[in-house]
């Protein structure tokens, strides 16, 4: 069912994010910066919120007089402010939306990831009251309307003494200094969100909350597009006395509303609750299978803290060594460990050329050791009996390539490519071992364990340690990433690189035989 | 794809961007409630009877209290609920018990509801009892009204001198 619901989900966002790709780059792709967006356009939202706040009056006939002032009078700033203000808003929660639906799909959310969805859940709450908020300050018949239902919804829970609602009965019962009360949670409730946005993110390391500049300017002047095509305007001023009939809705936030006119207010409660529940358990539903996690072998461990920085979660903490002074030591945190081993391939000590026994490394998963990584390369090559050979290192979470083992095609599947250390494509084309190495795995904006592929791009390019150690094997290495759907793709690449590599070599035997000849 | 098409590939996308944020931000407008209909807000808070009256103590039950609690009148704080029944045009369109509220019983019963009725002419009654006796009402007033489309009509009780207030 869950599977099903991720699948459906998926195709329209692979759709999406390809043309999107192709249109702007994927380093300027907004489909694959959603969460970044999220925190700029809150940016956006706040520091136009405090220039409309420096004009804004806290009283029933100042409130709509001093907002038509802004809208009007100062339309040139205030005006602009006002609609980015209400726009950037707007634009938030459809980025938050298709961020949740887009790491659902992908399956990021479950494991020992369930600490960033389940801070993220309340975020909704509090991204829709600050919204809401918001347009009650206005007081036109819109805020009028919100008032009134808000109001009226709220009263069903058993906290009031006297009903909220009895505030907004008519004209006589509303007081100035329920806008001083609006403005506080107007102020207070966003700067609660933005607390929560950055427990959210406490548990991913590298997180980006600064979008492209590109794309940051790009969307700041669509937003100035906006304010100008169809500046935010109030509507009528509000009259408690007569009941608002026809009223404009921004139907991003306050889609919710006419639910009241078709349901109880125990329907709708019932509905959001729901909703919330189920955003809540689903990292549970169902759990997924825990991996053993990653190990330290303090004897091998040399403190370098390469598996700190490169840990896409902020599992791996340093401490002291536990027996050379002076030194520090990798300490992991099992509760935050996604068991992909990108740790194993960032060690130094993760070299299959170390000429030991037991080959230990400082950081490794007990499942898929470095040493075991090496014996079953070793093995799988020592299967080949056709030329031209190739090793393909794939990612579990990339295209399923089970079929693709050949007699001239050997697999080594991990749990993530940046578990791949790149001394083992020097090891396996050392001697001619095999003639040509291909890695893939899911693409780097769609990476299961978020940065294996941006890693070992940056491991290959050498602008990441550590490095292939020569520069043959850059010479016969490929890089093709895939989605788990697109693994003809991956085996069409590996037959022409396979011809590719027929034709070197038969020229290489050519020359070589003229050479000889001579 | 060539510069150009990429250029023009990404001002239709920030278009599409555009008209659906502020399409959606704006329309479609919203019909809360039908042109010919009216509002009826009634909300009150009132105070229903003590349940039972307050009795002198007897002589032996203030003996066996503690010195500092010894008052004369034991009076249970419990209140009565409050029947509220209101019509329009002889149609009964709220028949309620409201209980009182608080964790002893003791506080106001409230009230809020409101209602859409058609605009027009009509005749409004509110009957209100919060006391024990079991026929008639404590408190009553009708009157005719002619509703304007939209208009709010709400129902209260001034509670300084007990009497139901139509505004």
């Amino acid at each position: 069912m869950i599977n099903l619901l991720q699948t459906l989900i998926r195709g329209p966002f692979d759709v999406v994010e390809r043309v999107f790709s192709a249109v702007f780059s994927p380093n300027a792709n907004p489909f694959l910066f959603l969460g970044t967006l999220s925190f700029y356009f809150f940016w956006i939202v706040a520091i136009s919120g405090i220039y409309l706040y420096i004009f804004f009056e806290t009283s029933i006939s100042g409130a709509y007089d001093s907002i038509e002032y802004l809208t009007h009078t100062q339309w040139y700033l205030g005006g602009i402010m006002r609609s980015m203000h209400r726009y950037a808003s707007d634009a938030m929660a459809v980025t938050v939306t298709l961020h949740l639906l887009r790491e659902f799909s992908l399956d990021r959310y479950r494991g020992a990831r369930w600490f960033s969805w389940i801070t993220g859940a309340p975020l909704l709450w509090l991204l829709f009251a600050s919204a809401i908020g918001g347009y009650w300050l206005v007081w036109d018949v819109l805020a009028q309307y919100i008032a009134v239902t808000t109001s009226e919804w709220l009263d069903w829970l058993p906290i009031f003494n006297s009903p909220m609602a009895r505030n907004f009965l008519n004209e006589a019962s509303v007081d100035d200094r329920l806008f001083s009360l609006l403005v506080f949670l107007h102020i207070g409730i966003p700067l609660a969100l933005l607390a929560g946005m950055w427990i959210h993110i406490q548990r991913v390391s590298h997180s980006k909350t600064i979008p492209p500049r590109g794309l940051a300017l790009g969307s700041l002047g669509a937003f100035l597009a906006m304010a100008i095509a169809k500046p935010a305007l109030s509507q009528a001023p509000a009259n408690l006395d007569v009941t608002v009939t026809n009223v404009g809705l921004d139907w991003f936030y306050l889609n919710i509303y006419p639910l009241f006119d078709l349901w109880s207010v125990e329907g709708v409660w019932l509905l959001l609750i729901a909703i919330t529940i189920i955003l809540m358990l689903l990292p549970w539903l169902p759990p997924l299978k825990k991996q053993p996690t990653a190990v330290v072998d303090p004897n091998f461990c040399n403190g370098c803290q390469r598996c700190y920085v490169d840990c896409p979660f902020g599992a791996i903490t340093m401490k002291p060594h536990d027996f050379r002074p002076g030194h520090q030591q990798a300490v992991v945190n099992a509760d935050q460990c996604t068991s992909c081993g990108i740790c194993a391939g960032a060690c130094p000590s993760s070299t299959p050329f170390r000429r030991v026994d037991e080959l230990v490394s400082g950081i490794d998963l007990p499942q898929l050791t470095v040493q075991t990584m090496r014996s079953n390369t070793d093995d799988a090559i020592a299967a080949l009996s056709e030329s031209p050979r190739i090793v393909v290192f794939n990612c579990q979470h990339g295209a399923e390539l089970s079929t693709l083992k050949s007699s001239s095609v050997a697999l080594i599947s991990l749990p993530c490519i940046g578990m791949l250390p790149p001394s083992f494509v020097d090891y396996v084309l050392r001697r001619e071992r095999v003639d040509g190495v291909l890695i893939t795995g899911c693409p780097p904006e769609k990476c299961y364990h978020r940065l294996g592929s941006v890693w070992t791009e940056q491991r290959v390019e050498g602008t990441r340690e550590p490095h292939l150690r020569t520069k043959a094997a850059k010479a016969r290495l490929r890089i093709r990433w895939a989605m788990p759907h697109e693994a003809e793709n991956v085996k069409r690449e590996v037959r022409h690189y396979q011809l590719e590599l027929a034709r070197d070599l038969s020229s290489s035997d050519t020359e070589q035989g003229s050479t000889s000849r001579d | 794809m060539t510069r150009p098409l990429k250029i023009l590939a990404r001002v239709i996308a920030y278009g599409l961007f555009i008209t659906f944020i502020v399409g959606f931000s704006n329309w479609p407008t919203y019909q809360h409630l039908a042109p010919d209909q009216a509002t009826v807000k009634l909300s009150f808070q009132v105070a229903g009877e003590l349940k039972q009256p307050c009795r002198q103590r007897s002589a032996e039950e203030i003996a066996e209290m503690a010195p500092n609690m010894r008052l004369l009148d034991d009076c249970p704080r419990e209140r009565l609920p409050v029947d509220v029944v209101l019509k329009l045009d002889n149609q009964v369109l709220i028949d309620e018990r409201l209980p009182p509220s608080g964790l002893k019983k003791d506080g106001v019963s409230v009230i809020y509801r409101h209602l859409s009725v058609p605009a027009g002419d009509h005749e409004v009654a509110l009957r209100i009892r919060n006391s024990a006796h079991n026929q008639g009402h404590d408190i009553e007033k009708s009157i005719a009204i002619t509703l304007k489309p939209a208009q709010v009509l709400v129902i209260e009780l001034d509670n300084k001198d007990g009497t139901i207030v139509f505004q």
